[in-house]
């Protein structure tokens, strides 16, 4: 689809990305799968946006069936640095890993549209590798780790205790907007204008 | 190379079978008339299945021969594995092993698995030997059904140790080292580490 709309400057008329336009008014979109381009692309927008102004909301709506737990923890670190206060805006989904994201967002600024759904698993890898036992243990002991950093952001996140957690999110559990709110993902829900 | 047909086969009923029997499959259908069983594939599940077949058969109709098994294999899955293993132990006839150019994986525990005494191989033949290989993790399963298949990786590998240090007489704990990664052998060192009794 065409994202390119027009935009006034001093040159006259200058066709512009839509996604573009918005990032300059510091509204960022994850709106996929999160690979490696998704997330290098935020975060280096996150960098940039806190440098121009480090006061200033930083606003970013989540769509997102998941990623890659390296590029997740990657963007979440990211989150914390730097200062503005990064708003998080779930609209339609936020699914496992991508709902980290979205419960990194600033403690009263954590967003849900009415109808968006929040799902919240234990770590999944969407890849897989030929290996033999030793490393195959080796690489368990490395998912244990990762786990247990996902367990510790939703703890920091909902105040619900690790324990707590792990009998929750055994398996996928799904939540609506107002669910989500009561278990502490996040703070409010958008309300609709009309 | 076009192997001469038999006379018989120029006339009779037997022509209808001359075109099946012709090439090489003739010399593989004349062998099994000494009981020998070329084994030269993947250890799948198809393969074990007719493997186990011809064993059994074979054993059915004399318990004290010996069935030769030639076998020339890459290695293959476990499921095949446990079920030629199986049956390698159940039949009463001793089995024969006759290593010919490769054994590696799970072909060298069919190998290993022969009858004590009565497993040759030739000589300038490999072997390579180790422990489970498989696809971790499970992509898109979570940590708890990982764990889980971890686990039953774990106990089914330690069955195909038990099973070589078994056959082979090398302790268990020195099995499981060498097998963490690729060992390999030459007919010899087969022959010293307990994979084969004799060197053709």
């Amino acid at each position: 689809m065409n994202t390119l709309v027009l935009e006034q400057t001093e040159h006259g008329e200058v066709p512009m990305d839509v996604y573009q336009k918005l990032a300059n008014d510091r509204i960022l979109f994850i709106h996929d799968y999160i690979d490696d381009d998704i997330a290098t692309d935020i975060v280096a927008t996150l960098l940039l946006k806190d440098h121009e102004d480090n006061e200033k909301k930083i606003t970013l709506f989540i769509n997102s069936p998941g990623g890659d737990i390296r590029n997740v923890f990657m963007i979440y670190d990211v989150m914390a640095i730097v200062n503005a206060p990064i708003e998080t805006v779930c609209i339609g989904a936020a699914m496992d890993e991508a709902a980290l994201l979205l419960a990194g967002g600033r403690k009263g600024m954590r967003l849900a549209t009415k109808n968006a759904i929040i799902s919240v698993s234990q770590l999944v890898n969407n890849w897989h590798m030929h290996t033999n036992m030793t490393d195959a243990k080796n690489l368990m002991e490395q998912f244990k780790v990762d786990n247990d950093r996902l367990l510790e952001i939703l703890n920091k996140a909902t105040g619900k205790s690790v324990k707590q957690l792990r009998e929750d999110f055994d398996r996928r559990t799904f939540f609506t907007a107002p669910k989500a709110m009561k278990y502490g993902l996040i703070d409010k829900i958008v309300a609709p204008n009309k | 190379m076009k192997p001469k047909m038999d006379k018989k086969h120029e006339h009779g009923h037997d022509q209808l079978l001359a075109p099946l029997v012709r090439g090489y499959a003739d010399s593989y259908i004349k062998m099994s008339k000494n009981r020998a069983i070329f084994f030269s594939e993947d250890v799948g599940d198809k393969a074990a299945a007719d493997l186990s077949a011809l064993m059994l058969y074979y054993d059915n109709e004399d318990h004290e021969a010996p069935i030769h098994l030639y076998i020339h294999s890459n290695g293959g899955a476990i499921s095949g594995l446990n079920n030629i293993y199986d049956v390698m132990q159940m039949v009463h006839a001793p089995v024969k092993t006759i290593l010919l150019g490769k054994c590696y994986s799970a072909g060298a525990v069919m190998l290993a698995a022969g009858t004590k005494g009565e497993r040759y191989a030739l000589r300038s033949s490999n072997v390579m030997i180790h422990g489970i290989q498989f696809a971790f993790p499970i992509a898109g399963e979570d940590m708890t059904s990982n764990k889980s298949y971890l686990e039953f990786i774990e106990d089914t590998n330690d069955l195909i140790m038990k099973m070589l240090a078994k056959h082979t007489g090398q302790p268990l704990d020195k099995l499981k080292a060498d097998c963490s990664r690729e060992y390999w052998m030459n007919a010899k060192a087969a022959k010293e580490y307990g994979i084969i009794d004799h060197i053709l």
